[in-house]
């Protein structure tokens, strides 16, 4: 047909350009997000005491905050958040709307404005602080403060992950499990919570990763005390005053940690040993 | 004895109310019904999924739900057995921790016993290391239906057990439902669209259209006789006769019914009994007999007219009833009236049977 012979070239140069137009896009992207950790990677291997940067104490002393902090802000946020999630799931409550949206605001709060709540509230003059206080418990500037700061955080990425999950767990899975004896808190452990695993596996990710990034919220109320509160991405800040070395040592390690956990996830999701 | 259930349930939804009164002597009740009539929340009103406005619920003499005197038992106290319409089956469990789930000390001896009983009975013993994803739509059905008799419950609740199967497989399973129920001794209430399964399953039937019970009775009444023009709509008009296969001829089942003997149908075998369906517009009428293809050919006395927009249903004695939906002017022709001997007849290929 002359109509399909007139369109072929322009079609074939149409093809030619969307492919050259995404290869573009797809090399920014790939510049974009690539080459200022290979540049952290690359000048941090350049120097060759690498591996005695990272066996100095600020180096070990940051990442054993970090890896303690993040590990029991997880578990609380797993803890808490796995049951919330549920009830915001399958029930309807008054101010159900208002629980939901409030939960999703840390979201979008600078971690800086998390961080002055926080002391609003706990701090020594805060709402709650100043009775804490007064019996003798101080939260501010503690490692209790830096996990409270990383719950605050990093709980809506799992809270958000865990809802969506249950809302695709078939009720009649739990109606079920009721005629066959279950409690409401049976059918939530025994049925919706393995169902549900994979989502709840990609929250928690998520919210590790969250809460091994984060900062503002944590420099404001836990400041940066070495071996206390300092944790990771404190320690790359505070030590950039003395040189470039710790800085690159401890971002080549965060790099190294995140990047492995995230394409473990991945890997694991790809083969299905997470979904059912 | 008490009758299976015995329901009177009041429940707005949005613009939808549910009011049901229903008394069902014994069971498999079949509850009958189009889509949107109200089914499915009866049923979850039934396990105790779903509490009711107002009303009361028996089943087998038991309060499950009374409203009067505020008594709402939980469905973990109901003894129901319910398998929802897509069988609810736990994703993340094999077959055999499927059918365990109900049974306390599953470690022990009887709970293993009583799996392994109930994996053979729905012969799902090479299947019990199998997750859900892996069978087919029959096998997740007995899965469903074995995990919920596992903690033997007074009645079976079966909420469309049929609709997500295709129909090669449904013929062989409605059989195999049957089967179970009556080697198990289990009621059983059955929720369907379709009056096929109600014909096969019901031994009561009741009628559920837009929220409340239309009719109820046996399967005769129900598709013999319908109340309403809109039960008759739905069920579809039929003369229902209980028979008897006797013999097999040229491949035509010959099934004797009240000393009378029809030929037709199909899929059935000598010595089975069987329900034999045949629609009103089929049978025609003659006032003596005259060669004719029909094979069948039943003496007859006409007992009633009811006229029916341009036809009229002629309803006869044969023994049993037999309909026959012929036009006015034929009447006039054959001067039909109540007390007139008649010959009714059909082709065998008008005839449908149902095995019981």
């Amino acid at each position: 047909m002359p109509e399909q012979q007139l369109d072929r070239p322009e079609q074939r140069l149409l093809a030619a350009a969307e492919t050259l137009g995404a290869g573009m896009a797809g090399l920014i992207a790939v510049v974009f997000l690539g080459l200022p950790i290979f540049a952290i990677i690359e000048r941090a291997f350049e120097k060759t005491d690498f591996f005695d940067v990272i066996s100095s104490s600020v180096v070990t002393e940051a990442l054993r905050v970090s890896l303690m902090t993040t590990a029991v802000s997880l578990a609380i946020i797993v803890v808490v958040g796995t049951p919330l999630a549920y009830v915001l799931s399958r029930y309807r409550f008054p101010g159900h709307a208002v629980v939901d949206t409030l939960i999703d605001l840390p979201i979008v709060l600078p971690p800086a404005v998390g961080g002055l709540g926080l002391l609003m509230a706990f701090g020594r003059r805060g709402i709650l602080g100043e009775w804490l206080d007064d019996a003798g418990v101080e939260i501010a500037f503690t490692t209790t403060a830096v996990i409270m700061a990383q719950v605050f955080v990093a709980s809506p990425f799992y809270i958000r992950a865990a809802k969506a999950g249950f809302d695709a767990v078939d009720r009649d899975l739990e109606n079920v499990a009721y005629t066959l004896g279950s409690s409401r808190s049976g059918a939530f452990l025994r049925v919706a919570v393995p169902v549900a695993a994979p989502s709840l596996m990609a929250g928690a990710v998520m919210a590790w990763a969250r809460a091994l990034g984060e900062f503002g919220a944590t420099i404001m109320f836990a400041g940066s005390l070495p071996g206390e509160t300092q944790t990771v991405p404190l320690a790359v800040y505070r030590s950039l005053e003395t040189g470039i070395d710790v800085p690159l040592a401890l971002s080549t390690l965060l790099i190294g940690v995140s990047f492995a956990v995230l394409l473990t996830f991945r890997l694991l999701a790809g083969r299905g040993a997470l979904t059912l | 004895m008490p009758p299976l259930l015995d329901v009177a349930i009041r429940h707005r939804l949005g613009s939808f109310t549910l009011d049901v009164e229903l008394t069902a002597p014994d069971g498999p009740l079949v509850i009958i019904g189009p889509s949107g009539a109200g089914k499915t929340l009866l049923v979850r009103s039934l396990a105790g999924i779903v509490t009711p406005d107002e009303g009361r619920i028996e089943v087998n003499g038991r309060t499950l739900y009374d409203s009067a005197s505020g008594m709402t038992l939980a469905p973990q106290s109901r003894r129901v057995g319910y398998v929802p319409q897509e069988y609810g089956l736990f994703p993340h469990l094999t077959v055999r921790a499927n059918i365990a789930y109900g049974l306390r000390g599953t470690g022990s001896d009887t709970a293993r016993r009583r799996i392994d009983e109930l994996l053979e009975l729905t012969g799902l013993s090479h299947q019990e290391a199998l997750r859900p994803r892996q069978l087919s739509g029959g096998q997740r059905q007995r899965v469903s239906l074995a995990r919920a008799l596992a903690v033997q419950p007074d009645v079976l609740l079966l909420d469309e057990p049929f609709a997500s199967l295709d129909v090669p497989t449904r013929q062989a399973l409605i059989d195999d439902l049957q089967q179970l129920l009556s080697t198990t001794g289990t009621a059983a209430i059955v929720v369907t669209h379709d009056r096929n399964e109600a014909l096969r399953l019901g031994n009561y039937i009741a009628v559920l259209m837009n929220g409340s019970i239309r009719q109820a009775g046996s399967p005769s009444e129900i598709f013999s006789s319908p109340q309403s023009e809109e039960v008759a709509a739905f069920v579809g008009v039929e003369t229902i006769l209980h028979g008897c296969v006797r013999a097999t001829e040229d491949g035509l089942p010959v099934v004797e019914v009240a000393g009378h003997r029809i030929e037709g149908g199909s899929g059935v075998g000598t010595g089975d009994a069987v329900l034999v369906c045949l629609r009103p517009e089929d049978v025609t009428i003659s006032r003596e007999s005259q060669p004719s293809s029909a094979r069948n050919h039943l003496a007859a006395v006409v007992t009633r007219l009811v006229p029916a927009g341009p036809y009229v249903r002629v309803e006869m004695d044969a023994g049993p009833t037999l309909v026959a939906m012929v036009t006015r002017h034929a009447v006039e022709e054959l001067t039909l009236a109540p007390g007139v001997q008649v010959i009714a007849s059909f082709k065998a290929s008008a005839v449908h049977l149902i095995r019981k």
